[in-house]
């Protein structure tokens, strides 16, 4: 029996991760831990129970069913993470939707026939499906098992990835992807780790090997937060690293704060950032910045 | 073709006269004009008259009016003919339902909805000289006291049933104006006497026969009557132009004092020709019939060679096509229907929907679109006026390029134009015995129905109906728990049910009720319309009625239809869903809780309305549950309609549109299974209930698009919002116009798009003085956002907001 996989979320509609009309699906599971994390309830490789308190209404059905006593009523927190053991059966009973399962597991089949709902649109639009996360590529057994049914069905494949990965187990699966939107946050390995947790130097390697591969597309995003990434100095870092691998057009992706909103109802190690927002100025002095280097820069 | 098409950058400031006159549209104030009224009045006082056949006597009083109705040319303009004596009028109908208004004459300055102006004068005619003349005169009156069983109308007077729009009048329909412009009415007239000579030759005496006679007698009489009415603005063009001091508004004067004397009398020989004769029939026809949906029709097509013929001769530009269509927006943006308190919180917005179909296929099968197609989406782009309602006929080999000009132009706000699957509604026209070549012709009517032009009287929009109540009815075995009457049929006590196929039976049996009250009581106004207010004028622009001497009320036209609307499809498909889920496959409820809960309104039963809010799946989501009941209720509406005759020798016709109905009839209805509460609004069309789809317009399309089209042959409405910036640019043009065609493919009919976003909405509704013309697309229709009830400008800034993020 092949692996099943764990997916935390099915966006259609989605218009920016790649051409066309496209599926996301969001792999649950990151190998990195960046601060300002859009996902973070993807970080963890495992189903996690969510909550939120605006939706709860008090009802303590929760507590009812729950085998450990793991339900609490203080402050914004119903669950006691040191004793829950992640059963689902709370979920069960909150019609509410206050608690809820983060991340649900899928059949190779199953998950195909979740992509494939979108097709008419994917045809129309020239669009597809885009794995992201967390991170897609911790889940390469799985994806062994399942990009080979979508090729089969035709469809037009992105990969999000932060690029942290074996190259072994990714390679035998790159004739499956058409293009691979690969994130690079910051070029000094000492910056990297303070920012996400793991030193930049196998992505960078990752990075090297795909774009000498010439199997499929690759297109760089960078995420731009204000005081982390977005500096001067790392930003010149970054286009230098760009001119040497002559890359010659980015993806900006400008900080927005929606991640952090999920961060109170998980157990998350991230803490929110609370950032101003990126002034239309800024990134358009940034984006200025590439296209003087001769990187074409687009934002979304 | 070899003609450019694409469309050049030109702004409103290239085009000084169309924007002057569109402000001084916007500045007017919206008037009552008693007009109509008071020479209708005048001519029906006279004692001769009911010795006339009706027939007859509606061309003369249509002609007195016309002999009598003010004419007034405004500064700028180059397309003259007041439809009303005011800028912006509302005209008043007092043979159908104009006297409903009466009680409210005092308050309707300063009335919260459609607010209208009008003199304490004006209120004292009314009251005293006009309305209590026609208390015994009015058509529904007619029909409740000699034509229809007490019941359907009891039915229609409890409201929360249906609305039956016919007692307000007809009209629906796109008259035969190609022909006009081709023959002119004096042609129409000479045909009509050409039918005379015949009769009076025929030996046999023939009595049916004899019976055309008085009505192409009619037709000669109110040919003229219009005729005589454009040879009245001749001489206002004449007399202005003798006191113009202005050398240049004085030769537009005498230009347009020329136009007035030759048509709508004599085949248009220019495009403005043609637009002018057009715009003086539609003045003429809101004088015989009331003011809703009288369409253009496929306008692209039929003024297409004389726009060509004009250009090739030069004696016309782009631009001043452009300034000519402009000025008929416009004009056709001068009048109002006038509702009381209660109509207009069901018609919001003042819709009147005179619509103009574009693009689309020809009658021989290729594709249509042409360059005056791409100028009206320009007219559009460049003055948002309220009408004509604009609606785009794509098919599967439509040129892209027009696609995305449509994409482009909808992106642009107001909702228009709306977009018509030609490869879905050919076949269905087919199928109810319409000619292929006539329903490859097929114009979108008002709304979103759909009609062949020119050789139809298909009252698209006799009634609306509510479905949520039939579903009600069934579950409580025949009462309405709101009106707190027993009504339908007594369909046995629900607890009894075992399985869905009892639910349904219960279901259909009340809707096959209602259909059939409906039905009546429809067919009883038909019968009173030819009997008391003919319209030899429609007739005359009607094929078929001159052939056969009937008039459109008598079964005239070559196509006659009966449409009418089924409402709140998706409150019924989302109860259905949660019933058999929650009751029969999973039972986690019984019947009795569930309408206990129901009873309650849901209070104390908050566990059980979030297990039906998020557990149960809801329509619009692309889930198989949901979607299968939508499909059946609609089909259900649709099988006991399509069972019924018009006395007009026609079939009934079912489509889904609530214009803003789903708002009214909610009232009537209680708590309901699928977690919508007592009161609140139903689900608008075939869309999803508000907020309901959570899965993005894919899922949202593909459940509209499973629903079977090919029996809702009178149109169905789809509306679909959009944060204007999730599709910005060229990028966004091609993807808007990726997911319709996908969607189109799939099978959907119809979709309507509005861009706007939240915040300014919500300062239009603090300010409505801030956005005077912020156009919104209601359901059908585009309504200016300031007029809406505030209710309906909730509901819109409710609306999901797809991917605002
Ligand atoms: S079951 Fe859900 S709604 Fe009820 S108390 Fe628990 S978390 Fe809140
Ligand atoms: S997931 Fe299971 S263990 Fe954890 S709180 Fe819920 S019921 Fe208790």
């Amino acid at each position: 029996m092949p692996e099943d996989g764990i997916v935390f979320d099915l966006q259609r509609f989605s218009l920016h991760d790649g051409p066309g009309i496209r599926t996301v699906i969001f792999f649950k599971g990151c190998p990195l831990c960046c601060q300002w994390c859009q996902n973070p309830e993807g970080l963890e490789p495992r189903p996690e129970i969510s909550f939120s308190k605006e939706k709860c209404l008090g009802c303590q059905e929760c507590q009812k069913v729950c085998p450990v006593r793991a339900i609490v009523f203080e402050g914004t927190k119903r669950i006691d993470r040191q004793v829950c053991d992640r059963c689902g059966k709370c979920v069960e009973v909150c019609y509410a939707e206050a608690l809820r399962i983060v991340g649900k597991s899928y059949t190779p089949a199953e998950l195909l026939e979740e992509a494939m709902t979108d097709m008419p649109f994917f045809v129309s639009s020239g669009g597809g499906i885009t794995l992201s996360g967390g991170e897609p590529t911790c889940q390469a057994d799985f994806l062994t098992s399942f990009l080979p049914l979508c090729k089969e069905k035709e469809l037009h494949i992105a990969l999000e990835t932060c690029g942290c990965f074996v190259y072994e187990e990714l390679e035998p699966l790159l004739s499956c992807v058409d293009l691979i939107l690969y994130d690079i946050k910051a070029i000094d390995p000492v910056l990297h780790q303070k920012l996400t947790g793991r030193s930049n130097k196998t992505i960078l390697e990752n990075l090297g090997k795909l774009l000498k591969k010439d199997e499929c597309a690759v297109q760089v995003r960078v995420p731009l937060i204000p005081t982390l990434t977005a500096t001067d100095e790392n930003l010149k870092a970054i286009l230098v690293f760009l001119k040497e691998h002559n890359i010659t057009e980015v993806s900006l992706l400008p900080y927005h704060k929606m991640g952090e909103s999920k961060l109170e109802g998980i157990d998350s190690p991230l803490r929110p950032l609370n950032l101003a927002r990126m002034s239309e100025q800024d990134l358009m002095n940034i984006s200025a910045l590439f296209r003087n280097a001769g990187i074409k820069a687009l934002t979304y | 073709m070899t003609e450019p098409s694409v469309a050049p950058e030109r702004t409103i400031a290239s085009f000084p006269r169309l924007s002057r006159l569109h402000d001084a549209l916007l500045g007017a104030k919206k008037e009552v004009c008693i007009q109509r009224a008071r020479y209708l009045t005048d001519y029906m006082k006279g004692a001769g008259v009911w010795f006339e056949p009706p027939v007859v006597r509606r061309a003369r009083a249509i002609t007195h009016i016309l002999r009598n109705l003010e004419v007034t040319i405004y500064p700028d303009e180059v397309l003259v003919g007041g439809i009303t004596s005011k800028r912006i009028g509302a005209i008043i109908y007092p043979e159908f339902i104009g006297l409903l208004i009466w009680p409210e004459l005092g308050n309707l300055r300063e009335r919260e909805v459609d607010a209208l102006q009008i003199s304490d004068e004006e209120i004292k005619e009314l009251d005293q000289e006009i309305f209590p003349f026609w208390l015994d005169k009015v058509l529904a009156w007619h029909v409740q006291e000699f034509l229809s069983p007490p019941e359907p109308l009891s039915l229609l007077f409890k409201g929360g049933f249906f609305a039956l729009t016919e007692a307000a009048g007809i009209s629906h329909t796109a008259p035969d104006f190609e022909k006009l412009i081709e023959v002119g009415l004096e042609g129409i007239k000479e045909e009509a006497g050409e039918k005379i000579r015949e009769l009076d030759q025929d030996p046999a005496g023939d009595a049916e026969k004899l019976r055309g006679r008085s009505f192409c007698r009619a037709v000669e009489i109110v040919c003229d009557g219009v005729i005589g009415f454009a040879q009245r603005y001749h001489e206002e063009a004449l007399r202005l132009a003798e006191k113009e001091t202005d050398p240049q508004r004085k030769s537009e004067l005498l230009e347009i004092a020329q136009i007035c004397a030759r048509v709508p009398a004599k085949p248009a020989n220019s495009f403005r020709e043609a637009l002018q004769s057009i715009w003086f029939l539609e003045i003429a026809l809101h004088q015989e019939n009331y003011e809703q949906a009288l369409c253009l029709g496929r306008a692209d097509q039929y003024l297409y060679p004389y726009y060509r013929r004009d250009l090739q001769k030069g004696l016309l530009t782009e631009e001043e096509a452009i300034e000519l269509l402009g000025c008929l927006f416009i004009k056709m943006s001068e009048f109002v229907p006038l509702f009381s308190v209660n109509l207009a919180l069901l018609f919001s917005g003042f819709p009147a929907n005179p619509a103009v179909t574009l693009g689309g296929m020809m009658p021989e099968g290729l594709d249509a679109t042409n360059r005056l197609s791409y100028l009206f989406l320009e007219t559009r782009e460049l003055i948002k006026t309220r009408h004509p309602n604009l609606h785009a006929r794509v098919h599967k080999d439509s040129p892209g390029e027009y696609f995305e000009r449509v994409c482009e132009v909808v992106k642009g706000g107001g909702g228009m134009p709306a977009l018509m699957n030609d490869d879905v509604i050919i076949p269905a026209l087919m199928k109810k015995g319409i000619k292929e070549e006539d329903a490859r012709d097929y114009v979108v009517i008002g709304c979103v129905e759909i009609s062949v032009p020119r050789k139809t009287f298909g009252s698209t929009d006799a009634a609306l109906m509510s479905l949520p109540i039939c579903l009600e009815m069934a579950l409580n075995n025949g009462y309405s728990p709101v009106l707190q009457e027993e009504i339908g049929p007594k369909t046995g006590d629900p607890r009894a049910f075992r399985n869905m196929d009892h639910v349904l039976d219960a279901f259909r049996q009340q809707v096959a009720y209602l259909v059939e009250q409906m039905v009546i009581g429809l067919n009883s106004m038909g019968i009173a319309h030819r009997e008391l207010y003919p319209s030899p004028l429609l007739s005359a622009l009607t094929q078929g009625c001159l052939d056969k001497g009937q008039d459109v009320t008598a079964g005239g036209a070559v196509y006659n239809f009966t449409g009418v609307q089924g409402v709140g499809v998706a409150d019924v498909a989302d109860s259905l869903a949660a019933i058999d889920q929650l009751v029969f496959r999973e039972k986690r409820v019984t019947m009795g809780e569930l309408l206990k809960a129901l009873e309650d309104n849901f209070e104390g039963h908050e566990q059980l309305l979030h297990l039906i809010r998020n557990r149960v799946p809801k329509y619009g989501n692309d889930d198989e549950l949901p979607d299968m009941y939508a499909r059946k209720a609609a089909e259900i509406f649709c099988q006991e309609v399509a069972r019924h005759s018009n006395p007009r020798n026609g079939v009934y016709l079912p489509g889904f549109l609530s214009m803003t109905n789903h708002k009214g009839l909610g009232k009537f209805v209680a708590a309901l299974p699928s977690g919508r509460k007592a009161l609140e609004t139903l689900a608008n069309g075939v869309s999803p209930h508000d907020g309901w789809d959570k899965k993005g317009p894919t899922a949202c399309l593909k459940s509209v698009a499973k629903l079977d089209y090919s029996q809702a042959t009178n149109g169905v409405a789809v509306n679909l919002k959009f944060a204007p910036d999730y599709l910005k640019g060229a990028h966004g043009t091609k993807t808007l116009s990726s997911l319709i065609k996908a969607y189109f493919g799939l099978g959907g009919m119809h979709l309507q798009l509005n861009f706007i976003d939240e915040q300014t909405l919500l300062d239009a509704q603090q300010d409505p003085g801030k956005y005077p013309g912020l156009m919104v697309r209601v359901a059908g229709y585009s309504a200016y956002f300031a007029d809406l009830a505030k209710e309906v400008q909730d509901e819109i800034i409710a609306r999901t907001e797809h991917c605002s993020l």
